[in-house]
């Protein structure tokens, strides 16, 4: 990152290989659409190298890249420029024609079920705020420590753990009524 | 109402309890049906998140971030270091040296040129007689004439010099 900092770009692209797919799957799972993830991607690696300067080594720099990646896309929600869309994988790969990895089930039931569930995670996630999305994306899908989630939220320990307890409650409300076969989840596509 | 174990039932899940919060709740679980049954969905949730199909970014955004950040400008911190390497600064600073002086000796001409063309300024009549009489003044030193008495005689010369 001190390299980063100095202007070298091999640095740079060295460490954008190493984080690239954290930062895009946080800025996926924060907006719930590829092409809109990766603008924000593209984003929050800009940011990065522009204010690699201000990044103390003393800091986790998994901690840094976070806290540039939630608030840019707090503040990009906020701002009206993206608005939150979940669908699926497999909905996105069907416009716009990419091919996607395997589904972990091997059998088509299990494939419609991941589907689903993928749906009504989306589904759970767009409903909650802002600071709970993040908080529960940074927890579930990048295996955050509470404390890291405070310093890439600002906030303290006690208010990430009420927000990711809250979120992964909504989360688990959803799809325990996707598992009762309360909630047609393809229905809502 | 829920219980008041349940806020904490998720940081349990994620490790993220302190010890003693973590004994306290597992000595409760066993009498609290509503907590019990929130952490096996607890438990069944995380591990269906966990089975989810991996988001992986297209492989155009590497070559778009890279594009990016090569036509990034230099920051201000960049183009003044760029300005103070030795093979920029040492002719930057001979350049304004040689500048500095044309600049002081075009200045020093010109204040030359001024003091020999502008009229002599006065600041008062009498300074002004004198001026005029600086020929006679400087006469009247040569000859040394200093007294009331002397000055007396060379007012009355015509006079005497008509004496025989």
């Amino acid at each position: 990152m001190l390299q980063v900092a100095s202007g070298d770009q091999a640095a740079f692209a060295a460490l954008f290989d190493r984080h690239a797919q954290s930062v895009a799957r946080f800025a996926y799972r924060f907006v719930g659409d590829q092409g809109r993830a990766e603008e924000l991607a593209q984003d929050i690696f800009v940011k990065v190298y522009r204010n690699a300067r201000s990044y103390r080594p003393n800091a986790k720099f998994k901690t840094f890249l976070f806290k540039v990646a939630a608030n840019h896309c707090l503040n990009e929600v906020r701002r009206g420029e993206y608005r939150v869309k979940h669908t699926t994988h497999e909905a996105e790969a069907e416009a716009t024609g990419r091919e996607l990895p395997e589904p972990q089930g091997s059998s088509p039931d299990e494939a419609l079920h991941g589907k689903e569930m993928e749906l009504a995670v989306g589904e759970a996630m767009s409903q909650m705020s802002e600071r709970e999305r993040a908080a529960f994306t940074m927890c579930r899908f990048e295996g955050m420590a509470y404390r890291e989630i405070a310093d890439a939220l600002a906030a303290s320990e006690a208010a990430v753990k009420s927000l990711i307890h809250r979120a992964t409650m909504a989360v688990a409300r959803k799809l325990s009524e996707l598992q009762a076969g309360a909630v047609p989840a393809r229905s809502r596509a | 109402m829920s219980c008041t174990f349940e806020e904490d039932l998720t940081a349990y899940m994620d490790r993220e309890l302190p010890p003693l919060r973590v004994r306290q709740l597992e000595e409760h679980l066993p009498d609290c049906g509503s907590c019990a049954g929130t952490l096996a969905l607890l438990r069944r949730t995380m591990s269906a998140l966990e089975a989810m199909p991996a988001f992986a970014p297209s492989p155009q955004l590497r070559r778009a971030v890279l594009t990016r950040i090569s036509q990034e400008p230099a920051s201000l911190m960049d183009r003044l270091r760029g300005l103070l390497r030795p093979q920029v600064l040492v002719p930057a600073l001979s350049a304004a040296a040689l500048l500095a002086v044309g600049v002081a000796a075009t200045q020093l001409a010109r204040r030359h040129e001024t003091s020999l063309d502008a009229p002599l300024m006065v600041a008062d009549a009498t300074e002004l007689e004198l001026a005029q009489n600086l020929d006679l003044v400087e006469d009247l030193d040569v000859v040394g004439l200093e007294s009331p008495e002397d000055l007396e005689v060379v007012e009355h010369l015509d006079e005497l010099e008509g004496q025989p």
